[in-house]
């Protein structure tokens, strides 16, 4: 796995951060912008032809969101997650529906309920939530309990069912 | 019937946009499926998901450890066995935690069984689907079987909670063993049956036959996993990829199909529920009942749960039993892993993240289905009304866990 790290930081200068192999895995944390360039790198030179997931974590303390993408090789077996840490005032990050098909609806995911915006994606939609929703939930500010999710449902006094004393 | 790349038929008709749900019984939960269709065939499909989102991930990075699993019951609930086995095996990974021998083989059975029934109310609800309604009450009996037995094992029927965090909920009764290894010799019969019934039967074929394709490149792209991507002719399993669990040391086959279309998806879960018996009968060969679930000696037995016999009649292990279950493990605060199990509907994955407290600071679930309905506007594409519904049942999507 070390050779395939190398190569990364050969191939991409300056471009790996860091490489963390903690409990087996390997991470290597890249710069985000040019996480899309090595990710193509991954899967078009590298077989890397499996995308298995896309994640994040929001570190509000440490004001950053991290993008997680989990790529795979399926012939060796190898796997490498890569990790890309950004702002949290403005989450953008370049779109991989373009090198693998799996990330569209993966990439959906994280923007509806982390609320980071991919870039150039073709359609980024909310996925999980209501369209009409406001927030992203899976933000640490956001309460457990719901922020004020009802509001576009009427009391039912109002919707008509005047349940009051005349 | 049916052809894969359907040009648009030139009959004059106006493109009919027809809503496929959120509630139809034929599509197996609370999916919606918004088509455009040119007479009868499809030309677009789109997946409207999201109806049953509970926000178990926001729930589970507010709860300790312990208090996630039962949630997870809640997101595959045709196969709770496995989800929480999973997410043990996930925390064991990310806060380094051993098991005994005992607690692997009995979560090895656990798992098979779940994946037995799973696949067994797959086949039930996709043969009705397409008409075989004799089948589905076959195979609805075999899983009432497998249900009653993990209503011994676990204590319930359905959302079973087995995992604990280092073992599981309890040690089976006497001889229960005995009864599982009786039923899956039995369940043999049932399959065979179902087999006869449907394999050659020329309604299923047609029905199932190039419906639905996708090859494996496709496959692949779109991150299917479990039967779906082997059906397409990808030879790929986590049990054999990664093995967890110890299923290196088990003799079976992962059945791969060839043309990706309904019936190869319907064969290759067919011979995965004979594959799951065979992990079945040389795990239950291993179990031995005079040893303990949980390991016994001093120094790391405070890691773990007292065993349940004495918790109710000694006061040190019930203190014990309260300090592990409401404080349990500590996480590292940053360290982050993935880990993944081959699930009845394919590739299960956890990705957990420390806070440095008992709370996961982030807590990922890679849903297969979620993945894998991605894949239904490609299979579905030029193809008829009617093939939508064999093709939804064919990727046994649960709602549950797309939406979690």
């Amino acid at each position: 796995m070390s050779e395939l790290t190398q190569s990364l930081s050969q191939r991409f200068p300056g471009a790996v951060l860091e490489v963390v192999e903690s409990r087996g895995e390997t991470t290597a944390v890249v710069e985000p912008e040019r996480a899309k360039s090595l990710l193509r790198y991954l899967k078009d030179e590298r077989g890397f032809n499996y995308l298995v997931d896309v994640s994040s974590a929001h570190w509000p303390d440490e004001g950053r969101i991290d993008v997680v993408y989990l790529v795979r090789n399926l012939k060796t077996r190898e796997q490498l997650r890569v990790r890309a840490a950004l702002p949290v005032e403005e989450p953008v990050i370049e779109s991989v529906a373009d090198v693998w098909r799996t990330a569209d609806w993966l990439e959906r995911e994280v923007y509806d309920l982390m609320g980071i915006t991919f870039a150039g994606h073709p359609d980024l939609r909310r996925i999980l939530m209501p369209e009409e929703f406001e927030g992203h939930p899976l933000r640490k500010e956001y309460p457990m309990e719901g922020d004020d999710e009802w509001r576009n449902y009427l009391p039912v006094s109002e919707a008509g069912h005047d349940d009051r004393e005349p | 019937m049916t052809t894969a790349s359907r040009e648009r038929l030139n009959l004059n008709t106006e493109l009919v946009t027809l809503n496929m749900g959120p509630q139809h019984p034929a599509t197996h939960g609370v999916l919606r499926v918004v088509l455009t269709l040119d007479g009868e065939v499809v030309l677009a499909a789109r997946p409207d998901v999201g109806y049953l989102h509970r926000g178990i991930e926001k729930i589970a990075e507010n709860k300790t450890l312990h208090q996630v699993i039962p949630y997870t019951d809640r997101m595959d609930y045709l196969s709770p066995a496995s989800n929480n086995i999973g997410l043990c095996l996930a925390i064991e990974k990310l806060v380094d935690l051993q098991t005994t021998e005992k607690c692997r083989v009995m979560r090895v059975v656990a798992c098979e069984m779940s994946r037995m029934a799973s696949h067994f109310l797959w086949l039930a609800t996709t043969a009705l689907d397409i008409g075989a309604g004799t089948v589905y009450f076959y195979c609805m009996t075999e899983r009432e079987k497998i249900l009653d037995l993990f209503e011994r094992m676990t204590g319930a029927r359905f959302t079973v909670s087995y995992g604990r965090i280092g073992g599981l909920s309890r040690e089976w009764e006497a001889g229960i063993e005995k009864d599982v290894e009786a039923y899956v010799l039995q369940a043999h019969k049932t399959l065979d049956e179902c087999d006869r019934l449907l394999t050659r039967n020329r309604i299923w074929i047609e029905r199932n036959q190039d419906v639905g394709p996708i090859s494996a490149e496709d496959a692949i792209d779109l991150g299917l996993s479990g039967p779906n991507l082997r059906a397409a002719g990808v030879d790929w399993d986590i049990r054999k990829a990664y093995p967890y669990l110890g299923y290196d040391r088990y003799e079976f086959e992962v059945p791969v199909g060839e043309h990706g279309d309904c019936y190869d998806r319907y064969l290759v879960r067919l011979e995965e529920i004979r594959q799951s018996s065979a992990i079945l009968l040389q795990a239950l060969k291993e179990y031995d009942p005079s040893v303990p679930l949980f390991p016994q000696d001093p120094e790391s037995r405070k890691a773990y749960l007292p065993p349940k016999s004495r918790v109710l009649t000694k006061m040190e292990e019930l203190i014990h039993q309260f300090i592990v279950a409401t404080e349990g493990p500590k996480t590292q605060r940053g360290a982050e892993i993935y880990f993944s199990i081959e699930a009845p509907k394919g590739e299960l994955g956890f990705y957990l993240v420390g806070s440095g407290t008992n709370v996961a600071h982030r807590c990922h679930f890679r849903s297969p289905s979620f993945v894998n309905l991605q894949g239904l506007p490609v299979m579905v594409k030029g193809q008829m009304v009617a093939d939508v519904i064999s093709t939804i049942a064919s990727l046994d999507p649960v709602l549950g866990e797309v939406d979690r």
